[in-house]
């Protein structure tokens, strides 16, 4: 690795640790602002006011906010304790680290869909473009693009689950999956995660195609790809050789920016798929005002997009001579 | 105030209507044996009882993780109570059956109570259930450090005093109506097993109780993925013989209702509960079972009394009769809820039955609002009192579909009657605080309630500012009455109290009570003896049996 590129690791990491230590304090503070705590999220006639307070101090919510906040970030900076979780009883970062796993499995599979049919259809409707197969394509990835992925998820259950039993009707395993073998097992969490990774890809790959589709008609209309095609290569190799390498700057970039996008686009999927992750556990601790489990979901997601964009900013350099020099 | 009773995690109405639609087109009747004379009678040993549920268990230390309903309900199948309260309070106060307990007797003064526990109990690794057990779980109950939701019930114990290895001496301050309940809030748990780790270290260690986990209930924990499923298996050395019939619970975690539907019609899961209101007719259509019972929940406007446009005890009266809540509940609840009268439910024993809910006379209201200089001078349709409108908001929390609802048909009736109700809906936190605050000028909510019937929490002056008298109201009589109620030992006595407290309400209006829902399960049709109650939806599961092997 370069010196100059250790450097630019080097600066863009600090200054992303910066941005999401304020991310994280402004989320600290708006959230502790926001009305209620944990212990008014139970309002049972039974549980008194002196309760309450009992349960506060339990949790060191009767501390003034400042203390709260200096030791949270104490805990966070100098021992990586990301405190414990009211609702769970244990360490956020157990907490975290169980439920991260089925998401990052879904979002992957998801970037996968987006970027594997998203690619193929945008190249396939540049290459024809003003052909009717361009205007199905595009067609097809407005409509995909446009419909609310609750609603695509919803009617894939309907129809693939519990109509015609293709795929299991959500979850991320059997019922009985604890008496499967390893590969049996492995097969079943594919099949479970199949339709959801569809229905989360397949409404980013509509986007995903029409820029591509795009990025690519400019790079087709260059001075180098009349040149090449007069050399007598062949179109293939001039589109997905030529043209796409030079038209993938932008589409690096919805890459790294698809990220954190597909996280809070997995939380949908998780509900409607009953699909176990981190979009659930967020959602669940904002409404019970599970504090630290909030703080940390938040940070997740500030590093994801961090390591987004610098993924994009290393991978430009890759497919872009002009950046490495 | 309750959480939605059925709670969609996403509020997508539009979602719902469509999925509703097309799942009434595409499911297929269930299939299972009818309910015909040749259907089994004779209850059968074994098979896997699949439930839809909508949230995970917090965990398995009932202290620390069992405020909610859902974890509450699962976590009683693992640990006995003292007693099992029975859901018979209809001509008198609830029973306790008997469970951990052989046998009971009180002193004179009711200040003394002495247990005999059954003998031959066992915790699930053989050590036998004892007195200690007790006697350590109230110190765990109680334990300052720990800060148990419930610690409160247990303010009336003086002492647990072991008196051999299965005979106890509970010590009273004082006798009150509610002690049995109040001494069997919450199960009993291993001494001998939990009281390795310090009470102060039980709320950052929830995995701990997991590695260390031992029941004396019907059933054990056999797996626990969390925010997927709870498998519970049959705990072999439960007391009671041939119980529990099912051989494995699996509890799936199905967040959408409607998918929770979904897979019962597609024979995924057996039970699933708090079914919308509107789900069944399709569901009989298609050959599910619908369990119902009268929930202990009543739901209400909450008039914020010291607010000048409700102070007056007449004027709300006013209100109520404008509003149709028979409308309300043909409309959102069809045949499946009534009027509420007061916070004393229509179903429970100490009910005034002549007291008839405020009829909806629209003309009487306007009387009413009219005799108090309320008429509309401008002529914008808004009556109006020395320049100032009869407008007012009305808060509700978003999350709960059928309260909006009513809101919304709620404003519509004030509006007929010259009055504007701004509707606003708000997160469930930001409801909940803003009516510790009394900040707020009406609000729609709901109560879910035990049979312990001390109205203190709502109706008493000293919950104003300690408690959850969200309105304000404040009645010398009302306070004077509860207190009695709340001493008086005589079952007889206390009805007649509190249907004097149930009276002045009725007449001042601090609430107008608007419904009391029955709650709504449906199930499999092999699925036999199921029993929700208000005490719990899974109210005797470990008699629960299915009809056919899986």
């Amino acid at each position: 690795m370069s010196s100059s590129l250790l450097s630019f690791l080097v600066r863009r990491s600090a200054a992303a640790a910066l941005l999401i230590l304020i991310v994280l304090s402004l989320t600290f503070f708006f959230i502790h602002l926001a009305p209620g705590d944990p212990t008014l999220v139970l309002q049972d006639p039974r549980l008194t006011g002196d309760q309450r307070e009992a349960m506060r101090r339990a949790y060191g919510l009767d501390r003034p906010l400042a203390a709260q906040y200096l030791s949270w970030l104490h805990a966070v900076v100098f021992d990586a304790d990301w405190g414990i979780s009211y609702v769970h009883s244990r360490p956020v970062t157990e907490v975290i680290g169980e439920y991260a796993l089925p998401t990052l499995l879904l979002t992957a599979a998801g970037l996968l869909v987006q970027f594997g049919v998203g690619l193929l259809a945008g190249v396939t409707a540049a290459r024809h473009a003003g052909t009717s197969r361009d205007y199905l394509i595009r067609l097809t990835a407005m409509v995909l693009y446009s419909l609310p992925v609750f609603w695509t998820g919803l009617m894939a259950l309907l129809l693939f689950s519990y109509n015609w039993s293709l795929f299991p009707p959500g979850h991320l395993q059997a019922v009985d999956a604890a008496s499967l073998s390893p590969m049996e097992r492995t097969l079943d969490v594919l099949h479970h995660l199949a339709l959801p990774a569809l229905v989360l890809g397949l409404a980013a790959a509509g986007g995903t195609a029409r820029f591509t589709r795009n990025s690519l008609l400019e790079e087709l209309g260059e001075d180098y790809i009349r040149t090449a095609r007069a050399k007598g290569l062949s179109e293939s190799r001039i589109v997905w050789i030529h043209a796409l390498r030079n038209a993938a700057a932008p589409i690096l970039q919805l890459f790294g920016l698809s990220l954190p996008l597909l996280l809070s686009g997995a939380l949908v999927v998780e509900v409607v798929f009953s699909w176990p992750g981190l979009g659930r556990l967020t959602f669940d601790s904002i409404l019970s005002r599970d504090y630290p489990v909030v703080l940390a979901t938040t940070a997740l997601t500030g590093v994801l997009v961090v390591v987004g964009n610098l993924l994009v900013d290393l991978l430009h350099g890759v497919t872009d001579p002009r950046v490495r020099q | 105030m309750s959480p939605e009773p059925y709670r969609s995690v996403t509020p997508c109405r539009l979602a719902t209507l469509v999925s509703v639609l097309l799942l009434s087109l595409g499911c297929q009747r269930l299939e299972g044996p009818e309910e015909t004379s040749t259907a089994p009678t004779v209850p059968r040993r074994g098979g896997t009882l699949v439930i839809a549920i909508g949230n995970d268990i917090h965990g398995i230390n009932p202290l620390i993780s069992g405020l909610d309903t859902q974890t509450k309900a699962v976590l009683d199948r693992l640990f006995l109570h003292l007693f099992e309260e029975q859901a018979d309070y209809t001509e008198h106060p609830p029973t306790f059956e008997p469970r951990l307990v052989e046998s009971f007797e009180w002193s004179a003064d009711g200040r003394t109570l002495d247990l005999e526990l059954r003998s031959g109990v066992s915790w699930s690794d053989g050590v036998p259930v004892t007195a200690e057990d007790v006697r350590w779980t109230w110190q765990a109950q109680t334990d300052p450090d720990l800060a148990w939701g419930y610690a409160q019930s247990k303010q009336n114990i003086r002492d647990v005093e072991v008196v051999d290895q299965l005979r106890l001496r509970i010590h009273f301050h004082q006798g009150s109506p509610s002690q049995l309940a109040e001494l069997n809030e919450g199960s009993i748990l291993p001494k001998h097993a939990w009281s390795e780790l310090p009470f102060s270290e039980w709320r950052s260690n929830e995995p701990w109780f997991v590695d260390h986990l031992i029941v004396n209930g019907p059933f054990d924990l056999e797996s626990w993925t969390r925010q997927e499923q709870i498998v519970l298996r049959r705990n072999e050395s439960y007391f009671e013989p041939e119980l529990p019939r099912l051989d494995r619970v699996i509890l799936r975690v199905v967040p959408q209702k409607q998918n929770q539907l979904g897979e019962l019609l597609a024979g995924e899961v057996d039970f699933v509960e708090q079914v919308p209101p509107s789900e069944v007719s399709r569901l009989e259509e298609q050959g599910a079972q619908i369990l119902r019972f009268w929930a202990r929940q009543f739901n209400y406007l909450c008039w914020n009394t010291q607010r000048r446009l409700f102070a007056d005890p007449e004027l709300r009266r006013a209100l109520t009769m404008a509003i149709d809540r028979q409308e309300i509940i043909d409309t959102l609840w069809y045949r499946f809820a009534r009027i509420a009268v007061s916070p004393i439910l229509t179903s429970i024993w100490a009910h005034d039955p002549d007291l008839r809910p405020v009829p909806f006379d629209l003309e009487a209201s306007r009387r009413v609002l009219q005799s108090k200089g309320w008429s509309d001078t401008d002529g914008d349709g808004i009556l109006d009192k020395e320049g100032e409108p009869f407008s007012f908001e009305l808060i509700t929390n978003t999350g709960s579909q059928v309260r909006i609802d009513a809101a919304v048909m709620v404003q519509e009736h004030l509006r007929r009657a010259g009055i504007e109700a701004r509707v606003r809906q708000l997160e469930f936190n930001t409801v909940v605080s803003r009516a510790l605050e009394h900040d707020f000028d009406a609000m729609l909510g709901g109560w879910d309630i035990d049979t312990s019937l001390d109205l203190t929490y709502a109706f008493h002056s000293q919950s104003i500012d300690d408690g959850y008298n969200f309105g304000q109201f404040s009645d010398p009589d009302v306070d004077r009455l509860i207190d009695a109620a709340n001493q008086a030992m005589d079952p007889a006595e206390r009805m007649l109290l509190l249907r004097e407290i149930e009276s002045i309400l009725h007449r001042t209006q601090p609430y107008t009570f608007l419904w009391e829902p029955q709650r709504l399960a449906a199930a499999s049709n092999r699925l036999r003896d199921a029993t929700p109650s208000p005490v719990s939806s899974y109210f005797r599961l470990r008699e629960w049996w299915l009809a056919e092997a899986d």
